[in-house]
């Protein structure tokens, strides 16, 4: 029996990914060198004298030629030596397993709202088109797209945190609550349920809640209006006509019949939504003191903190690859005819 | 780092390429509807909690503020404002500065003393006995020696303050020598002020660790990886957590030998927003909001149970002219450029509250300080001066500023201010690693920076303002990064280090100052203050004092 064509496949694909992450490597590393900031002085300091420059640069391997000096950088990767960070002092990998789970906590609560509202809420404004609730679904759409997440997020902190005192307020956890659970997963939801440290979850959640709301909206907005005009489309087909024809429910039509012919192209839109959110939510994660990976590259870009920087890039790039692939699986399963 | 989860590009247009036969939409049942309706309530009905009306508790002192330029924990390797504020709660140094005077002035530290050999360049120090670290070994003399000599050993940014006073990695060995359980001798390379070497080991680099700790923590790097995240201290508090980016947490030391601090815990907190801090503090869930604009503060002002209180720091706001540029190397162009400023207005007007006029290097509350302020927003007499310089129809100009508060709203400012005496400026922002590395190739026209002090000592000022030995590549120092030539200032400078009487080093720094802010291509316009908004019950809480430095252990609460 021949290995299934998905095994047959796999050196090519991987080969593929190798080649992507090296090729943003190479991108983001050369232009984090042709930029005018010099990485010895973010080490040394304005005031060091040139023969600590001198070493300095020397030990950084600074004095070596750019293609000398990426190999060495790409060798070191490969074996799981991503360097130190000049912000935080501790290695880059350790920094990334901290921030990514925040960011992971965030984006997906984020991205189960935007599917849990905006797929409803699609289904209704291309059923409904042109009444009241497919003018709600374009409102909702259009505010989505045109209001500045960080001011919707400082008007929720007001409102719900500042007013009314429903949610917690900024950061990850009330600062009494901090490492009170053992770090497993690093996503804090799941960490506390583990250890059994209900107080802590329940903190966890009202500090949660409101950041993937707001960043769940922007979801929303976008999910909502991809499922309207994929609804539509399939609404107008032969085969409902049939099914009403034959007398099958409206509900059965379109829960049934049509998401499931939605649901295919649906998967993209959804993966791609959670990707860039996986990239980190800087502005949301500045307003809600979010210690996410969005934030923690920022601050390294700005510091020129270039192995964080490169270290962070490689991981966003890894999660967009990754995405793909999964939403590739996701397609075969949901289309019979990939099979 | 895309904020938003859609891409405006990939959305199909409202409606259009779809059926336009809207009659044909089915009308939908009531189950279909019921169904949407309850997906919709599910995701609305998240779990709620609920918070407790919140306030701190009585014992802890809870901080938001903005920590995220905060790289090192290890004192000797520590160069940021952030770090200080900490550290200086943390461990103690050889000498303090008396956190209740309004001016800076000594008072011992773990120095109880000192005597000076004839010639003046060793520093005999005898070391207060019965003081123990955290870790309950004692302090003696031998911590002190290697405590002093580990910043040029590690050699990390702030080792530029000790080879200031000639202490090398080399010599340092033989040059700071334990001479009894409780006496520790320095040799600098000349006689310098006492005043200058007392004020530099109240400075940060001068904290004293375990060294037995240190040295069991040591690994490749004399424990600098360790002392980043943990505390070898003997001062109020011991550092407890550390996330860099996130938090920091400090608990008291009870035995700490100039008495127990009054509050058991300080947990800083980084909140990267100020409208976030704000809410924060209003909701009581934190006691200091530190990092605040002045549209907070005002809008906090006369809040009940809010009090907003303001810290001098040491920290000017400056713009320098780069003479070695064909245009500005004319005085009377530099002149003109001063007169554009228009100080009032950008202490009471722009930065209400966060600054106060000052146009002298040297911060207030420092010896040698000078409250003189020469030059006033005149534009008639800039156009005049251009017109003299040949210029009478104006020039054009660029300015280098950092991306960030306040340097480019004051830039913002200048370019309205210059405008009226005829300078179009033009404003260069872009990060501040990338603005630095230019300057220092001195590819610059004007550039606006804030500078703070290092330590509590004049020199460290006048060091980088009025030396500028010739002959010399000096890009550390803002006068050669401006090409300003000054052989006599700078041996005035230089012999204002070495002068024994700190009465007639004040005169000197004074006479200084007069000829820097008349003849300098640098228009100092501002001193720093932090204005924070506290909880009314807090009380002694410092955001900054004299030494430079938060202090926390007089906090108290109500």
């Amino acid at each position: 029996m021949s290995a299934p064509p998905a095994l047959r496949q796999a050196p090519g694909f991987l080969l593929q990914v190798a080649l992507t992450l090296l090729g943003l490597l190479a991108v983001t590393f050369f232009i984090g060198r042709v930029v005018p900031i010099d990485p010895v002085l973010a080490v040394v300091g304005d005031q060091a004298p040139k023969d600590v420059y001198e070493a300095v640069k020397r030990e950084l391997g600074l004095d070596q030629t750019l293609w000398v000096q990426f190999v060495i950088y790409v060798q070191k990767m490969a074996a799981g030596d991503f360097g130190q960070s000049l912000v935080t002092n501790r290695p880059v990998l350790q920094d990334i397993a901290r921030v990514f789970p925040a960011t992971l906590e965030l984006a997906t609560l984020a991205t189960l709202v935007g599917v849990l509202v905006g797929v409803p809420m699609g289904v209704a404004g291309a059923v409904w088109q042109n009444r009241w609730p497919d003018q709600i679904v374009r409102v909702v759409g259009l505010v989505g797209y045109s209001m500045p997440i960080f001011w919707l997020g400082i008007i929720g902190l007001l409102v719900f945190y500042g007013m009314l005192g429903w949610v917690n307020g900024p950061g990850r956890l009330g600062v009494f609550f901090e490492d009170m659970v053992p770090v497993v997963t690093g996503v804090i939801l799941i960490d506390a349920a583990i250890a059994g440290e209900w107080e802590v979850l329940r903190n966890a959640v009202g500090h949660v809640m409101l950041p993937s709301a707001v960043l769940g909206y922007f979801s929303v907005a976008y999910i909502a209006r991809m499922t309207r005009s994929f609804m539509l489309e399939q609404l107008n087909q032969e085969y409902v006509i049939t099914a009403r024809a034959k007398g099958v429910s409206e509900a059965r039509i379109i829960w049934v019949h049509t998401l499931r012919n939605v649901a295919v192209p649906l998967v993209t839109v959804i993966a791609l939504s959670y990707a860039r959110l996986l990239e980190g939510a800087v502005l949301t994660e500045t307003v809600f003191a979010w210690p996410g990976l969005g934030r923690y590259l920022t601050t390294a870009l700005l510091a020129a903190d270039m192995n964080a920087v490169l270290g962070a890039t490689l991981v966003v790039g890894a999660i967009f690859v990754g995405i793909n692939l999964l939403s590739d699986l996701l397609y075969r399963l949901l289309d019979p005819r990939s099979k | 780092m895309q904020e938003q989860a859609q891409n405006p590009g990939q959305v199909p247009a409202d409606g259009m390429g779809v059926s336009a036969d809207c009659s044909d939409t089915p009308v939908i049942s009531k189950r279909a509807l019921l169904s949407a309706g309850g997906a919709l309530l599910a995701a609305a009905a998240l779990p709620v909690s609920r918070p407790a009306r919140a306030e701190t508790p009585r014992t802890a002192l809870v901080i938001a503020a903005q920590i995220d330029d905060l790289v090192a924990f290890d004192p000797h390797h520590s160069f940021e404002v952030t770090g200080s504020d900490a550290l200086k709660n943390i461990y103690d140094q050889l000498f303090a500065i008396d956190e209740t005077k309004s001016t800076a002035q000594l008072v011992p530290g773990l120095a109880e003393s000192f005597t000076l050999s004839d010639e003046g360049r060793t520093f005999t120090f005898r070391i207060r006995q019965g003081v123990r670290f955290h870790s309950g070994n004692a302090l003696t003399a031998a911590d002190v020696a290697y405590s002093l000599r580990r910043p040029l050993l590690i050699n990390r940014t702030p080792a530029f303050m000790y080879r200031s006073v000639g202490l090398t990695k080399e010599n340092v060995e033989q040059n700071v020598r334990q001479a009894g359980d409780f006496e520790v001798r320095v040799t600098f390379d000349r006689a310098y002020a006492p005043s200058l070497i007392q004020n530099l080991f109240t400075a940060t680099i001068a904290s004293v660790v375990d060294s037995r700790l240190v040295q069991q923590n040591a690994g490749e790097d004399m424990g600098n990886t360790w002392l980043n995240r943990n505390s070898a201290g003997s001062g109020a508090y011991r550092l407890t957590r550390y996330q860099p980016n996130e938090s920091y947490m400090l608990d008291r030391n009870d035995s700490w030998w100039r008495g127990r601090a009054n509050l058991q815990r300080v947990i800083v907190r980084h909140v990267p927003e100020a409208a976030t801090q704000r809410l924060l503090l209003e909701r009581g869930d934190v006691d200091v909001a530190r990092s605040l604009t002045p549209t907070d503060i005002a809008a906090l002002r006369g809040r009940q149970g809010i009090t907003i209180q303001e810290f001098p720091r040491g920290t000017i706001q400056y713009f320098c002219a780069n003479k070695g540029d064909a245009l500005l190397a004319n005085a009377k162009v530099v002149d003109a450029l001063k007169h554009l400023v228009d100080y009032e207005s950008i202490a009471n007007n722009l930065l209400p509250g966060q600054v106060f006029p000052h146009q002298s290097f040297i911060p207030r509350a420092i010896l040698g300080e000078v409250d003189s302020r020469p030059w006033r927003f005149d534009p008639v007499r800039a156009r005049r001066l251009l017109a003299e310089a040949g210029h009478p129809n104006g020039i054009r100009l660029t300015m280098d500023t950092a991306n960030s508060f306040p340097s480019l709203d004051v830039a913002q400012a200048l370019q309205a201010s210059f405008a009226k005496g005829g300078v179009t400026l033009e404003v260069l922002p872009a990060t501040g690693a990338q603005v630095l590395a230019k300057v220092r190739a001195r590819n610059h026209q004007l550039f606006i920076g804030i500078w703070g002090l290092g330590y509590p000592d004049p020199h460290y000022n006048a060091d980088s303002f009025a030396h500028n030995p010739p002959g010399q590549a000096n890009p550390g120092k803002l006068t050669w990064r401006n090409n300003w030539e000054i052989p006599a200032l700078s041996a005035r400078t230089e012999a204002a280090m070495r002068e024994r009487d700190q009465n007639a080093r004040a005169a000197i720094y004074r006479q200084i100052q007069e000829e820097f802010m008349n003849t300098s291509p640098f228009a100092v316009f501002a001193q720093q203050q932090v204005q924070v908004a506290v909880r009314s019950n807090l009380s002694g809480y410092m955001a900054s004092s004299p030494g430079l430095s938060a202090i926390y252990w007089r906090a108290n609460k109500a």
